[in-house]
């Protein structure tokens, strides 16, 4: 766990490293833009400067405007084609790391399905999640890029003006270095300190939102509106007070930039103006090393710029580090790798104890055949759910033993128990898939003709009629479309598809008349079979073999007796 | 293509009104950039002052080096002031909408659910607005910024030279008309593109949403793949719009970079003596042509920001549909916040419908000319399909809309006379879901009462038969109940919402539905519990029970049908109570 809660995980040099190439050669664009941009201003400086030298004596004639004249076209289109290249190229591996951040955070959030992930998709967390990962984005572009291209453009600049005279150097570096590493780089610094207390601030102030929201009809009715909205704007103004003071950082970071640029070039006027260097350095050159310190500004001013990208990305990976570290409820070490066939069920002083809930599930003790049917009832909370969570292992018990077909649960690879256990859970999700691919679920082993005979089991025969493209007709985005009812039994059929000798349902007639709920009886009893059969309803419901009425309640099972 | 045309254009047009209220501070911002260029004017003619004399072999005189260090201090300064004030506009105007929004989901009370999830309206209050930040703090100043700085800067070049001024200056109309051009071409391909990369966009989000299904069918590998080909259909397409828009910028970087060249050379040859156009038929010196050079890049600096932030209006334009959205449900305020109360005779109300016709904003009828008449003290069960305007008698009794023809009496008054609270006071509300803060068990009985009157709790609980339930509890009534009310079955937060309206001591009970989602004995209990101490209250409950149902509770009065927004049935279920005649 510790291992995991490291950011580092998340880093982005391991991401970035599949396209390190195309990343160079970004940089690359980018620092021949920005140098070309440096090159334009201080050439044509350069330029003119030598022209009016020579323009005031006999050279004017003989003064050699092609080559200069050349060199200023060739930064100019340098700078034009840099820049798109640099952008399309940059864009295409942020793209790229995108893509594989997705999979990878795909791959740590599957580790904690179903639970506790299933409780976290009512909430607006995975919606957190996916902006997360797309903030990640922000720092190779925005920050490393900047930063990177700020240095090497220092550089050129210092050896520029170093090449044409060492006091000039002197008077500039200060100047310069300041501008393009220590500012940028302490306004990061600082972001830093403030970017974990502002991110907890922020979700804060989202959480009391949504938790007036809730409440919105009652704090009316009973009053208390006013006051609540007064406290969330207090939270609210915290926000906003510290992300303004974050942007003045930053826009007093770039106006130190623009300052100290400025200073350089005044303190290259300034030294150039002195007698020896006057003599020493004809008047192009010293010209030309003011346009290029000047010029630096281009490159510097997105560095100081960085602060924010570097934060939020830091904030995100934070997050993503945390979601890593959380701890799934169930862990599978089992070595049975076979899947079970009868469907034999045996539970054994099963105790469960919810956290943070003071009911406690059980000691229960059970024995179901292979081939039963079992219904089981009881008021709201009494925990059948949790019993069939239990069943099908998505929770391990506190305490006693459960075995299918003779064999702890516990002892299945999860691929072996996942063979042997179908489950319908209290809120089935359809994806923004074909109905066809719904039922599938990327079993390409299921003709049509079987999808179409487990629809007419559910009941929704007459519905897949009325379809416009049948099997092939999309759910649109979370299976809208569909009425509860529909999206129930589209889910039903699927865990139906499956054959497991052991199928779990936790409601599945729940918004179906009396007659369609009949049916849809019968053709869960077709399909399940030989397999064995537990299932949560309320209703009276008719198998062709006799089930086993269960009835649940405070956590405790009282047989009901048989129908 | 042109519904999301015209989509564009509205928020256009609202985003623009809301600049009103930050007109100051957007002129602020953008007057501080100005003149933090004028500032840079004045240095760079300091510069190519000081350079100019070098070729003459003269110093320069000492002022104008003393004077430049003041300029470069000055220009800083006001581009910070520039993002302080485009800061300040940006804050104030998410300040304002937030406060119109609450207001707005306030006045909808308990009909904000057909706008959405509550957590997606609070994605609409919080990072929506957000999103209108940068389009108010730099978009709308640097706009006004791009049109100010290069007629500021042709203006300081035209008395040196015409033709350098005309170099700049006949570049800048068409640099727009380029960029409208491409970026028209990127509009037309995003619009191409939008929907499939919305489903690729969504289609991790779905695939996470049903991990939980996919683990326990075994398939998360499936899943894996399918997420690994949607970021990877994502990049392709995303990079298709992005190669035509990164066009505008290039465009921009083009015209620049191609004028500062021309500008050079054309300032070179006439420094040769081999142009002699353009100067007004002056010999060029240094002084001036080095001053023109160093402004040339500004000419075009303000437009090349404003290439880089137009993702911002984007951002802001996605941002301002559904704030639009949330905005136009609200209806208008039913009861006024503050006027005078009027006398309340002693006892439940009388509350009259008097032909009430309620229209929601989108057009759609809800009620259609309602009459009916409840005595003092009277219970009736409101029937009828989901959708036939049980909830809309409730949203209008509870005073969250008005009705937009007729009247509602209450006691002979029109309830339009009531200000909210007092009105509120004498209310129970319970609904399917009762609502729950992530507070204690006492907060959240006591909501807007004294959270201290233990008395008052104490006697709630018992009478909603929570007081053992409550005991259990690990920290008794401080015990925290999560915002979904984790911790308490279905039937004992029903009780506990009954115990909140007992604790208010209403004589107006509205109930929707509060009994929907409870098993049959809990909800038989609670009837029970419902029927005991609702008596001698006035009480309206929207229910799907049906006649015998309801007669076997032995409390209804009467039952009032509706269907279509209509009175579709009204008839009497039992004998008059004492006190109650319909």
């Amino acid at each position: 766990m510790s291992g995991r809660s490291d950011p580092g995980s998340w880093s982005l040099q391991r991401l970035l490293r599949p396209h390190a190439g195309r990343f160079a050669l970004a940089f690359v664009l980018g620092a021949l833009t920005l140098l070309a941009s440096l090159g334009l201003l201080a050439l044509s400086g350069w330029f003119i400067t030598a022209a009016a030298v020579a323009g005031t004596g006999v050279a004017a004639a003989s003064f050699d405007i092609f080559r200069p004249g050349a060199l200023i076209r060739l930064c100019a289109i340098v700078r034009t084609a840099g820049r798109y290249g640099e952008r399309l190229l940059s864009h295409d591996v942020v793209l790229g790391v995108l893509a594989d951040l997705r999979v990878r955070c795909y791959a740590v959030l599957a580790r904690l399905a179903p639970e506790p992930l299933a409780r976290w998709s009512e909430g607006e967390l995975l919606q957190r999640v996916t902006a997360d990962v797309d903030a990640l984005d922000e720092a190779p572009l925005r920050a490393w890029l900047p930063l990177g291209w700020a240095l090497l453009v220092l550089g050129v600049a210092l050896v520029l003006v170093g090449s044409v005279s060492p006091v000039l150097l002197g008077a500039a570096w200060p100047w310069l270095v300041a501008a393009g590493i220590a500012v940028p780089l302490a306004a990061v610094h600082l972001a830093q300190r403030w970017a974990g207390r502002l991110a907890a601030l922020a979700g804060r102030r989202r959480d009391r939102l949504v938790d007036l929201l809730r409440g919105l009809t009652t704090l009316c009715l009973c009053g208390a509106i006013a006051s609540r909205r007064e406290e969330w704007r207090h939270l609210d103004q915290a926000v906003i007070d510290g992300r303004f003071r974050q942007r003045l950082l930053e826009a007093g970071a770039q106006a130190l930039v623009v300052l100290l640029v400025g200073l350089a070039g005044w303190s290259l006027l300034r030294a150039g103006d002195g007698p020896a260097v006057a003599a020493a350095v004809a008047a192009p050159w010293r010209v030309m090393t003011v346009l290029a310190a000047l010029a630096t500004l281009e490159a510097f001013v997105p560095a100081a710029a960085a602060l924010h990208a570097w934060m939020h990305t830091r904030a995100a990976q934070e997050r993503l580090a945390a979601l890593e570290a959380a701890e799934p409820a169930v862990a599978f070490h089992g070595s049975i790798g076979t899947a079970a066939t009868g469907g034999r069920l045996q539970v054994h002083g099963v105790v469960h104890r919810p956290a943070g809930r003071p009911t406690v599930i059980g000691p229960i003790d059970l024995a179901i055949a292979a081939g039963a049917r079992v219904v089981l009832d009881g008021p709201s909370g009494a925990g059948k759910s949790t019993l069939l969570a239990l069943l099908a292992r998505t929770l391990d018990p506190a305490a006693g033993r459960l075995t299918l077909d003779g064999v702890p649960l516990a002892d299945y690879t999860e691929a072996a128990l996942r063979a042997s256990v179908a489950v319908l859970p209290q809120r089935p999700h359809l994806f923004a898939m074909s109905l066809a691919d719904n039922l599938r679920l990327g079993d390409s082993g299921i003709d049509d003709a079987r999808l179409r005979s487990v629809l007419a089991a559910v009941a929704l025969d007459g519905f897949l009629d009325g379809l416009p493209r049948g099997l092939e007709t999309p759910l649109g985005e979370y299976g809208a479309g569909l009425s509860g009812g529909e999206a129930r039994r589209v889910a039903l059929a699927g865990v139906l598809l499956r054959g497991a000798p052991l199928v779990l349902l936790d409601e599945p007639f729940e918004g179906l008349d009396a007659a369609t709920a009949a049916r849809v009886a019968t053709g869960i009893d077709r399909w399940v079979g030989e397999g064995t059969l537990v299932l949560v309803s309320h209703r009276p419901v008719a198998f062709a073999r006799p089930a086993i009425r269960l009835h649940m309640v405070a956590g405790r099972l009282q047989a009901a007796g048989t129908s | 293509m042109s519904v999301e045309a015209s989509t564009e254009a509205s928020a256009q047009a609202w985003l623009g009104a809301q600049v009103g209220s930050v007109r100051r501070w957007t002129w602020a911002a953008a007057a501080a950039g100005l003149a933090a260029a004028a500032a840079w004017i004045a240095f760079a003619a300091s510069v190519a002052g000081v350079a100019g004399r070098w070729i003459a072999g003269e110093a320069a005189p000492g002022s104008a080096i003393v004077l430049m260090p003041a300029l470069l201090v000055l220009r800083s300064a006001l581009l910070a002031t520039r993002e302080w004030a485009g800061s300040r506009a940006g804050l104030r105007l998410r300040e304002r909408l937030r406060g119109r929004l609450l207001d707005a989901l306030e006045h909808l009370g308990p009909l904000r659910a057909a706008a959405g999830s509550d957590g997606a309206l609070a994605t609409v209050i919080v990072e929506q607005v957000d999103a209108l930040d940068g389009y108010f703090a730099r978009y709308r100043p640097q706009r006004l910024l791009a049109a100010g700085v290069p007629l500021l800067v042709v203006a300081a070049i035209v008395p040196h030279s015409w033709l350098a001024a005309l170099l700049l200056a006949a570049t800048a109309p068409l640099i727009p008309a380029f960029m409208v051009l491409v970026g028209h071409g990127a509009a037309a391909a995003g619009r191409r593109q939008a929907a499939a990369l919305a489903t690729l966009g969504g289609r991790f989000l779905d695939l996470v949403r049903g991990l939980p299904a996919l683990r326990l069918a075994g398939r998360t590998g499936w899943g894996a793949e399918g997420v690994r080909e949607g970021a990877h259909g994502y990049r392709r397409r995303s990079l298709q719009v992005l190669r035509i828009a990164f066009l505008s910028s290039t465009v921009l970087e083009l015209f620049a970079s191609a004028a500062i060249a021309m500008v050079a050379l054309y300032l070179g040859l006439a420094l040769l003596g081999r142009f002699p156009v353009g100067h007004y038929g002056q010999p060029m010196t240094l002084e001036p042509a080095l001053f023109v050079l160093l402004l040339a890049p500004e000419f075009f600096a303000p437009l090349r920001q404003l290439g880089t932030d137009y993702h911002l209006r984007a951002q802001a334009l996605a941002a301002a549909g559904p704030i639009q959205d949330l905005l136009r449900r609200a209806p208008a305020q039913a009861l006024p916040a503050a006027a005078t109360v009027p006398a309340r005779p002693p006892g439940p109300p009388v509350i009259e419908f008097d032909a009430v016709s309620l229209r929601h904003p989108d057009g759609r009828l809800a009620l259609d000319r309602v009459s009916f008449r409840i005595a003092a003290g009277q219970r009736v069960a409101l029937t009828g399909a989901s959708g036939s305007g049980k909830s809309s008698v409730l949203a209008l009794l509870a005073g969250f809309v008005a009705p937009t023809a007729g009247r509602i009496l209450v006691d002979g008054v029109d309830l339009a006379a009531w200000p909210r609270s007092a009105w509120w006071r004498r209310l129970a509300w319970l609904e399917q879901r009762p609502e729950w803060f992530g507070a204690s068990l006492r907060d959240n009985v006591l909501v807007g009462l004294d959270r201290g009157d233990d008395a008052r709790l104490a006697q709630a609980l018992a009478a909603a038969g929570l007081a053992a339930d409550v005991a259990a509890l690990p920290e008794q009534a401080e015990t925290v109940i999560g915002s979904a009310g984790i911790g308490l079955s279905g039937g004992q937060l029903q009780r506990l919402a009954l115990a909140r309206a007992l604790a208010r001591q209403a004589d107006l009970w509205l109930l929707d539905e509060p009994l929907a989602q409870l098993d049959t004995q809990t909800a038989a209990a609670l009837r029970t519990s419902l029927a005991a101490f609702s008596r001698g209250c006035t009480l309206l409950i929207a229910t799907h029970d049906d006649d015998e149902t309801l007669r076997a509770g032995g409390w209804i009065d009467r039952r009032i049908v509706l269907a279509g927004g209509a009175v579709a049935g009204d008839a009497p279920l039992r004998e008059p109570a004492a006190g109650g005649t319909a």
